[in-house]
Formats: C-alpha cells, sequence, structure tokens
C-alpha cells in the first residue's frame, strides 16, 4: 500500500487541493444547498424520523455543544492525544525507516515482518490493548502509535533507497563528505516520501484515535459520541459525526499546507503554484 | 598556437593516462565485455573529446574515468595517481542537467555544494561561486532555483559548479545532448571560452562527430565490440574557432568524414 | 548454479527473522503462565478449531461482508469517479461535500450506521462503502484528469465512438491511479469490518476476538488476532498480483522512462 502511493499520491497533487481555493464561493452556496435539501427530506418523511434528525435540530445541538466545556474538554483529549502519538511515531520510525533504508541486508530481513505487521488491520489490536491498558489515554496512544508508525518507517525507507543515480554520482565525484551528501542530498530526496508517509499516517492516527474512543471507550469525541448515540440523542449524534469530519478536514488541509511549504521545489507542488 | 601548445605537452607526463582498461559486466554465462583494452593519454592543458557510436559503452568508460566505477582490468592514472575513488582534481559534468542539480537548493547553493568540507569561508565560497556563474554568463541567477531555468541555463549552472570546484581535468559526459540546437552551438563555444580563461584540461565525450572535432585538440575515435581505440585522431584547426566558418572548411569536412568512416567501420 | 545460490541466499535473508522470531515466541511461550500471553503452541491450535468448527458461522460471513463491501466500494467508486473526473463542473460543485465526506473517520459512523440499518450484514457493509469508497473515488477523478491531453487529441483525431474511448482509452489510462486507489481501500475495508464486528454483532472474526478478550480466553483471542493479520496479509498480497497482471504496461513504461538512457 505504501509504496504505491508513494508513486502515485505524493504529496497533495490531489485534485482537490488544487481547485480548493478558487472555488470556495461555489463550495459555500453546494453546502448551504446540502443543508437545505436535507432540511426537506426530513421535513417531508424521505428521510426516517428514527435514523435521521432534522438539520434545524442538529446544527443547534452542534452550537451548544460548542458553548460547553464538556465539549472542548473531549475535543483537547482527542486531538492531544492524536499530535502525541503522531509524533511519537514519527521520532521512532524516521530514524528506523533510514537504517532500513540504507542497510540493504536490515532491509530485506525485515521486509515480510514490517509487510506482515503493517497490514494487520491496527483496530485489531483494540481488545489486546484494552485488556493491557484499560479504557484509559495510554491503550489510545499505544494504538495510534502502532498504527501510525508503519506508513512513516515505510515511505522512510523507500525514499532513502529512491535517490537518483546522478545525484549519487555528482555527490561521489566532487567528493562530498558523508554529512554534507546526507544533510544536502539524502534528507531532501527522502522528505517527500517522508512527508507524505506523516500525512498518511496523521490520518490513520486520527481514524484509530476515534476508533479507540469508539470501540474501546478511551475518553475523548468518540466516547461522547457514543454515550449520546446509546442515549437515542440523533440530533447530539449526527452533531458529533459533523464536527469529527471537521477536525478530519482541518488536519488535511493543515498538513497539506505544511507539505507545500517544505517541498516548494518539488515538481508536484511547484508545477500546482500560483 | 594549437601546433606548439600540443607539442609542447607532448613532452609531459599526461595529465590522464589510461592504460589497458576493460570492463565486463556480470560473470560466466551471463557476462558482457563493454570495454576491451582501452588506452590513451590526455595532455595537460588539452580539449580531447571521446566520440563513438551509441551502445559503444562511452558512459561506462567516463564513469571508469572519474572513478565512480571500477575497472575489470587495467588503470586509469590522473597525474602520477592511481584512480580508486573520485579525484579531487577531476570534476564531471553529466548529461542529465536536470537531474544531477538538486532542486531544492538555489542555483548558488548548488554551485556552492561541492566547496562545503574544503575550510573555505562562507564569503569565499560565495565569491567563487559568483565568479563561475560570471563566467558561464549566469550572474545575477543565484538566488534562483534550477528549475526555473531552461534546459541550457541548467547546463550552465552544472558546468559553474564544476568551473567553482576549480578542477585540473573536468570530465563532460553527452553535455548538450539534451538541448536544443541552437543552445548547444552556444554550449559549445562557452566551452572554448572557459578552456582560455581556465586553461584546464577538457576531456568531452559526446556521440555527436561534428561536435567532437569541433570542440577538440584530439579525437579519440571508439568502435568495435568490445570497445576499443580505433584511432586517435589530432585536430589542426585554428583558434578561435567560429561555428560557421570552422565548420565550412575543407579540413573540417575531411575530419568529420575521416571519423564517421571509423565509427561505421566493423570491428576488424 | 550461481544463479541457484544467489537465490536461495536472497530468500533467506528475506525469511531468516520471521521464522526466528516465530521459533523464539514458540520456544519462549511454551511453559508460559502468563494470563496475558498463552503459549503459542495453544493459540494455533485455537486457530485451527476457528478454522474448522467455526468457519461457517464466523469466518465464512466476515469475508463475505468484507467482499460484497469492496466489491460496492470499487464499483461505486469508479462509476462515481468517471463522472466527476469528465465532468468538471460537477466535480467543482460537489467537492466541498466529497471532502467533508470523505474526512469523516469510518468508524465514527457506527453509531449512525446502528440508528440506519440496525444490527447485521447491511450495516457492516454500509460501514464498509462509505469508508472505503473515497479513495478509489478520488484516484478516479485524479486519475481521468491526468490524462495526457495528447491521448485524448490521437483518440478523438481517430474518431472512437464514446464507449470505446471510455473502454479502451480513459479506463486503462486511469487505472493505475485506480488501482492504487483501491489498494488503500482494501486495507480500510478490513479495518472497517473488524471494527463493525466489535460493535453490537454476534458473528465474525473480529467477534470471536472481542468475545474472547471479554471472557479472558486470550489462546482464542490471539488466534482471532493472528488470523485477521494473515487476513489482512493475504488481501494484500491478493491484489498485488491482481495489480501485476493488470499495470503490466505502466511497469515497462515507467521502466524505460528510468532505465539508463545509453
Amino acid at each position: 500500500m505504501a509504496t504505491q502511493m508513494a508513486r502515485y499520491g505524493q504529496i497533495g497533487s490531489r485534485v482537490t487541493t488544487l481547485a480548493r481555493y478558487g472555488r470556495e464561493g461555489t463550495g459555500l452556496a453546494v453546502i448551504a444547498a446540502a443543508l437545505g435539501l436535507w432540511e426537506l427530506s426530513s421535513v417531508t418523511g424521505l428521510l426516517p424520523g428514527s435514523a435521521f434528525p432534522s438539520m434545524s435540530a442538529t446544527l443547534p445541538a452542534l452550537a451548544t455543544l460548542l458553548g460547553s466545556a464538556g465539549f472542548w474538554q473531549a475535543f483537547g483529549l482527542t486531538l492531544g492525544s492524536w499530535a502525541l502519538g503522531v509524533l511519537i511515531a514519527a521520532a521512532a520510525a524516521i530514524p528506523a525507516g533510514m537504517l532500513l533504508g540504507r542497510i540493504r541486508f536490515l532491509y530485506r530481513s525485515t521486509r515480510l515482518a514490517v509487510d506482515f505487521l503493517s497490514t494487520i488491520p491496527s483496530v485489531a489490536m483494540i481488545p489486546v490493548i484494552v485488556l493491557l491498558f484499560g479504557a484509559t489515554m495510554e491503550m489510545k496512544l499505544v494504538l495510534i502509535v502502532y498504527g501510525a508508525f508503519w506508513p512513516i518507517l515505510v515511505q522512510t525507507a523507500y525514499g532513502v533507497r529512491d535517490t537518483d543515480r546522478v545525484l549519487l554520482d555528482t555527490a561521489r565525484s566532487y567528493s562530498l563528505s558523508r554529512l554534507t551528501a546526507a544533510v544536502f542530498i539524502l534528507v531532501p530526496t527522502a522528505l517527500p516520501y517522508v512527508v507524505t508517509g506523516l500525512r498518511i499516517s496523521a490520518v490513520i492516527g486520527l481514524l484509530l484515535g476515534v476508533s479507540g474512543e469508539v470501540l474501546g471507550s478511551a475518553p475523548g469525541l468518540g466516547l461522547e459520541m457514543n454515550m449520546a448515540q446509546s442515549g437515542g440523542d440523533l440530533p447530539v449524534t449526527y452533531a458529533y459525526v459533523i464536527l469529527i469530519g471537521l477536525i478530519g478536514i482541518a488536519v488535511d488541509r493543515g498538513l497539506n499546507q505544511v507539505s507545500r511549504r517544505v517541498l516548494y521545489w518539488h515538481p508536484s507542488v511547484r508545477g500546482a503554484a500560483t | 598556437m594549437t601546433d606548439t601548445t600540443l607539442k609542447h605537452s607532448l613532452t609531459q607526463a599526461p595529465a590522464l593516462s589510461v592504460q589497458g582498461l576493460s570492463k565486463t559486466y556480470n560473470s560466466g554465462a551471463a557476462a558482457r565485455q563493454i570495454l576491451g583494452n582501452v588506452s590513451f593519454d590526455i595532455y595537460k592543458g588539452e580539449t580531447a573529446s571521446i566520440v563513438g557510436p551509441s551502445g559503444a559503452g562511452k558512459t561506462t568508460l567516463l564513469r571508469c574515468l572519474a572513478g565512480l566505477q571500477p575497472s575489470t582490468s587495467g588503470a586509469v592514472y590522473l597525474g602520477n595517481e592511481k584512480v580508486t575513488a573520485p579525484p579531487r582534481q577531476l570534476a564531471v559534468v553529466f548529461q542529465d542537467y536536470s537531474r544531477s542539480l538538486m532542486p531544492w537548493l538555489t542555483v548558488g547553493a548548488n554551485v556552492e555544494l561541492p566547496l562545503r568540507g574544503r575550510g573555505l569561508t562562507a564569503a569565499h565560497r560565495h565569491e567563487r561561486a559568483q565568479s563561475a556563474l560570471a563566467s558561464v554568463g549566469l550572474p545575477n541567477h543565484a538566488s534562483l532555483h534550477p528549475w526555473q531555468l531552461s534546459g541550457g541555463m541548467q547546463q550552465r549552472v552544472a558546468i559553474a559548479r564544476a568551473l567553482a570546484f576549480e578542477p585540473d581535468v573536468l570530465l563532460m559526459d553527452e553535455p548538450f545532448a539534451s538541448v536544443d540546437a541552437q543552445t548547444r552551438a552556444d554550449l559549445e563555444d562557452l566551452t572554448h571560452t572557459i578552456k582560455e580563461k581556465y586553461g584546464m584540461t577538457i576531456l568531452v565525450v559526446t556521440h555527436d562527430i561534428e561536435e567532437s572535432v569541433y570542440l577538440a585538440d584530439r579525437v579519440i575515435v571508439l568502435s568495435g565490440s568490445p570497445t576499443s581505440v580505433a584511432e586517435i585522431v589530432p585536430v589542426d584547426l585554428a583558434y578561435p574557432r567560429d561555428q560557421v566558418q570552422t565548420k565550412s572548411t575543407r579540413e573540417f569536412a575531411d575530419l568529420r568524414a575521416h571519423i564517421l568512416g571509423l565509427v561505421r567501420r566493423p570491428a576488424a | 548454479m550461481k544463479a541457484i545460490v544467489n537465490r536461495s541466499a536472497g530468500l533467506l535473508t528475506e525469511i531468516w527473522l520471521p521464522v526466528a522470531a516465530f521459533a523464539a515466541w514458540w520456544i519462549f511461550s511454551l511453559n508460559s503462565t502468563s494470563m496475558y500471553f498463552p503459549p503459542l503452541a495453544r493459540i494455533a491450535s485455537e486457530l485451527g478449531n476457528i478454522l474448522t468448527t467455526r468457519f461457517a458461522t464466523d469466518v465464512l460471513p466476515s469475508l463475505q461482508n468484507l467482499g460484497t463491501g469492496l466489491l460496492v466500494s470499487v464499483a461505486l467508486g469508479i462509476s462515481a469517479g468517471l463522472v466527476l473526473g469528465l465532468v468538471p463542473a460537477l466535480y467543482a460543485a460537489a467537492s466541498p461535500l466529497l471532502e467533508f465526506m470523505r474526512a469523516i473517520p469510518g468508524v465514527a459512523l457506527l453509531p449512525i450506521a446502528l440508528f440506519m440499518f440496525g444490527i447485521g450484514p447491511d450495516m457492516k457493509v454500509a460501514i464498509i462503502v462509505f469508508g472505503a469508497v473515497w479513495p478509489v473515488l478520488m484516484n478516479t477523478v485524479d486519475g481521468v484528469r491526468g490524462i495526457d491531453v495528447l491521448v485524448k487529441d490521437v483518440a478523438r483525431s481517430y474518431g472512437l465512438g464514446p464507449w470505446n474511448h471510455l473502454w479502451r482509452i480513459i479506463l486503462p489510462a486511469a487505472s493505475p491511479q485506480i488501482i492504487a486507489g483501491i489498494r488503500v481501500s482494501v486495507a480500510l475495508g478490513v479495518i472497517l469490518i473488524v471494527a463493525s464486528e466489535y460493535i453490537a454483532s454476534t458473528e465474525g472474526i473480529g467477534f470471536i476476538e472481542l468475545q474472547s478478550a471479554r471472557q479472558y480466553h486470550m489462546d482464542v483471542m490471539w488466534a482471532a488476532l493472528l488470523l485477521l493479520g494473515i487476513l489482512g496479509y493475504a488481501a494484500n498480497v491478493l491484489f498485488r498480483v491482481v495489480e501485476h497482471r493488470l499495470l503490466r504496461w505502466h511497469r515497462g513504461l515507467r521502466g524505460t522512462e528510468q532505465g539508463e538512457s545509453k
């Protein structure tokens, strides 16, 4: 999965990203229309009231949530453990990936193991981790770190191995020192891959954080949503889903911005600029 | 002028000496010999070109000369030193400028990069990069990125990087193969200018016979399979050379025809 | 002869670590009395047990729901992606909604899916579709929009009809992207089937895992987890084989682009 992304999904050359800003106006209109359609469908009974709250019930519930301290506390717990988890994963995976990328024997020896461990559906770890750590922040953090570790590792190793032969020849023919070559050639070459890995991991980290809350009852937005659901409170449940979706968008856009800044020289970014 | 320099040079030790170089890829049944017993000398201050048909192992030969790749047998000497690793007194300009320049560095930083770890101050490095960029006609481009320049300009940057390195011998691997005809002519003349200004020994690898004659004092013609030196052709065309005049002389046409015959001739 | 030696040396480098790890796990857990980490030998026999006695009741439903969910995701994702990719105005209008929907982590929709579909296979398939359709869809759009103008011009100048144009030009040209998207969708699908089996379910490998964890049957839990891992890995390998066959031309093209010019 990861090498594939390295090829096709490198950095945010997504059409969405390109189209995004110029169309903010149309976007708002479309969202307004969608909300209107939602309301209309609930009022006319097109959407069953037992499963769908009306828009006019959900948005006030959302506003009330935004005004409550409980929401912001859960928000902090979700986002905090996400950020910390991805950070820990990156701190471990980047050096490890560089080692794997540089040392052929290590890369080949660990390939099957990495393949296997990274394709285990990470939510399947939840029952085990809950048994070991309970329904706690630590549990959620372990889950996020486990899931976020692999994409960064695989991408980093791939990036380090992908260094252009002409660049390596250039470095050698000018007798660059190991340090100079590492700083000016290896790291910049690997950087786009590391950034791609970080972006995949950030999304997976968020998914796993919410999974830890919804499925493993760790404190955070997912747990709050679960409680609203078991209380049968449709509007609040939907409000949580909307808010979690908005967090997802914010995370994606934020990372996209950062990667554009860092990788301004990369073909996929410089072509899309202006 | 050429005559006297050349005769003078011939009495000296060669700047670069290739002795019985051969290179075989793989071994056993899959073995493929690319170079077979290639020998020649390059003298200090001369411009020599190596020409041969495509697939003749020109790039392999250059990589062996540059110390980027070991040969199977034979040796390369730079001055009196046997080349086993990329030597300090030698710089290479690669064909693929878009891949040999680092897109994440500015033009200036690209040129300065090889000067790191040489105990130069930042100001000194900067100054040398500037003067090299000026020599290739890009005095005001240091703060741009390579991908903001045209292909010909990018190759000038690569040449400037080699100049700033101040090598004794400059190796160029098909340096102008990826640019358009006009740019190519400009870059060929730039090579003459550089040689005049810096006085370094230049060895150009090319598949273009006209270019090999126009650029060089001597043309080393490769042919056969495995490749060996068919003939070393002296080029006594006067300097300064001119794209139109030099190329329309009788001598030029004769040399071109002679080399074409050598390249096309099947191995004996 | 030498080639054979080389190849077996290569194989050895690849497998010594996994083999050693399993051997170590087996040996060190042989006399384990730890509640959480039972002997691997017992886990293995439980795994065999799941695969025989509970295959029809649990393993098969998992595979079936996963397969259905992925099939629907792929069909829906490719067709919607083609339409959105070919009609830029439609894409521009839909993109804010698409961006929002695909940003919702699939697991966050479990509560809603319960409201809508109750407990049962429908809920599981729906969760997979909603969570896994996006990579296929977005990659199809990207692939279609990224097709070289020259390729389109050639197709038009030869007067290919719309059907041929779609089947012979657009879909093949976008296929590397589409397949990359499906690969991500498969990984997401496996995650989502497991997640859906944790919530209000009475069958499936995920259900076995959670149930045995709750009853402290750790050997069964590890066996289920191992099975899920094998399943995820097998899905990945299977997919790689399919991709390998489908994208032969693409690899060849890349090979010549990247290879040495001389």
